[in-house]
């Protein structure tokens, strides 16, 4: 084959792939929004987002997801409390102060931890963490499965995330201006929080939007052990049903064509827009940045 | 010899298994200009980061032996105390992507200058002193990167002056940098050798010649010759510097 007609065959292959992409992804939030528009012929927009009564089984079924979306609000948010410091500090530790050994090392166990099952992760929840919970603060829990439990299993798993990329993030600083820091007599610190880490930031954002969007979209550890309770949570030992559990619990027995079932489509739709409000959100601030 | 500033003795220099300097011994003049040449890869760069510690981020680097900078011995000493009094300025303009301004007071700030009014006057002399002034005086809230190269280089000297050091290390500072910045860069560091003791590593021999006092030339680790430069070019005592300046090798 000549140069030319290989160089014509990979252009027309990258093409098609990226078509193909996009057809999917479109396909995807067409099937997603126009089943999921379906339930709002049954149930008002107010209703739905607004009421927090999740009753879908019920004889006057009730279909409210606020309840469900303040569980996925809570146990995302104190997922990154815990989760985005410990990965940061891990982080810089990984990226300017350790050693070569040390470096591998600990890069290794993280490597590990991210090919953790949630499956896995939600197992030890349910069996260990909610227990210890429960013997930790026995005046406090009334059940071992809660906001606290799911979030701590969720850091195990976001954590990583965190750590490998921002420490690319530092790692993609140019080592000219660590130099040049350093050269002035800045001590390694000072460097970090003038120059380098104000480099990384457009970096070290995009890792905690992948972070996030990965932590809202988790079902299994969700699934297992945030309790399962339709209920606004007060405290961070309440048990909550995020969205994603709720999908996966129910999806499974429920009648095809349903007020019920195009409900369960709309929490998806719900979910894509919380990814793509943060998404492009980020994306804003990014851009503000980099002026 | 005028009063060293540098009094060095038995340097040796090793990154891993790999001897990069060799028993150099020398003293380095104050307020003069020393070139340091040679081929490449034959340690001037490496003996020019010895003089400021900036070898120590290398973790497979170690040395032996002494460098006094005016009696103190700086290989014991703490890196981030000795820095502040040697300045450097490296081979491709490195700015921080911040203001003029904030480029020039960084290094006044990390040691603890907080005094605004003290900012801005650093901020005047330094610029003036590496003969940027003029050019920049009206525009220092604006963004570093924006400047030209040689601009961007002599903000680099300038940010090297801020802190007052002793001794400015120039690691082939015009390599990047076109004819014109080059020749306004050289007629800087003789300006600033009337105060400051520099050390230059440069690639381009003639320029070596042009600016310097002092000429060490060093190859493969080894420092050949260290003369003035009128000796070094009128009679070299090595067969390989008259080789080297005959450019028979670079």
């Amino acid at each position: 084959m000549s140069r030319k007609r290989i160089d014509l065959f990979s252009r027309v292959l990258v093409t098609v792939a990226a078509l193909l992409t996009m057809v999917i992804l479109f396909g995807i939030f067409f099937f997603l929004i126009s089943d999921g528009v379906k339930v709002f012929g049954k149930i008002s927009l107010k209703d739905f987002f607004l009421s927090t009564r999740w009753y879908p089984t019920y004889e006057d079924a009730e279909f409210g997801i606020l309840a469900l979306l303040s569980g996925t609000l809570a146990v995302t948010g104190l997922t990154l409390l815990i989760s985005i410091p410990l990965g940061f500090i891990s982080a810089i530790f990984l990226a300017e102060f350790s050693s070569r050994k040390t470096h591998d090392f600990l890069k290794y166990v993280f490597e590990l931890t991210a090919g953790i099952p949630s499956v896995v992760l939600g197992s030890f929840g349910l069996k260990y963490i909610s227990r210890w919970l429960m013997e930790l603060f026995p005046m406090k829990v009334w059940t071992g499965l809660n906001i606290l439990n799911a979030s701590l299993m969720l850091s195990v798993l976001a954590m990583p995330y965190f750590v490998t990329l921002i420490e690319d993030a530092l790692k993609a600083v140019p080592v000219d201006q660590k130099e040049a820091s350093l050269a002035l007599g800045a001590n390694m610190t000072s460097t970090l929080f003038r120059v380098l880490i104000p480099q990384a930031r457009s970096g070290i954002l995009n890792a905690i939007i992948l972070g996030t969007n990965r932590i809202v979209g988790e079902t299994m550890v969700v699934l297992m052990i945030a309790g399962g309770a339709t209920m606004i949570p007060q405290s961070i030992f309440d048990p909550v049903r995020p969205l994603t559990a709720a999908i996966a619990g129910e999806m499974g027995e429920v009648e095809l064509a349903s007020t019920h079932y195009f409900a369960l489509f709309m929490i998806g739709v719900v979910l894509l827009m919380i990814s793509l409000i943060f998404t492009v959100t980020a994306m804003r601030l990014k851009r503000g940045m980099r002026r | 010899m005028i009063e060293p500033i540098f009094k060095i003795e038995k340097l040796n220099v090793f990154y891993g298994e790999k001897h990069a300097l060799k028993e150099v011994t020398c003293d380095i003049p104050q307020r003069k200009v020393t070139a340091v040449v040679g081929p490449s890869g034959c340690g001037k760069s490496t003996f020019l980061r010895v003089l400021n510690r900036m070898n120590d981020l290398i973790p497979s680097y170690r040395h032996t032996g002494s460098v006094k900078l005016l009696g103190d011995e700086i290989l014991d000493m703490d890196p981030v105390l000795l820095r502040k009094h040697i300045g450097m300025v490296f081979q491709k303009p490195n700015p921080f992507p911040k203001t003029i301004q904030e480029n020039v007071t960084y290094g006044p700030k990390i040691h603890g200058i907080k005094n605004r009014q003290a900012l801005r006057e650093i901020t005047e002399k330094s610029l003036r002193q590496a003969a940027l002034w003029d050019e920049v005086k009206d525009e220092l809230k604006k963004n570093a990167t924006n400047l030209s190269g040689g601009q961007q280089q002599r903000l680099c000297i300038a940010r090297a002056l801020s802190v007052e050091p002793d001794v400015l290390l120039l690691d082939e500072p015009t390599s990047a940098l076109d004819p014109i910045a080059t020749q306004k860069i050289e007629t800087l560091i003789e300006e600033l050798s009337e105060k400051y003791t520099i050390v230059i590593v440069t690639h381009n021999l003639q320029q070596a010649l042009r600016i310097s006092d002092y000429v060490m030339f060093f190859y493969v680790g080894e420092l050949v010759e260290f003369d003035t430069t009128e000796k070094i070019t009128s009679n070299p005592k090595d067969q390989r510097t008259s080789d080297y300046l005959r450019g028979i090798f670079s």
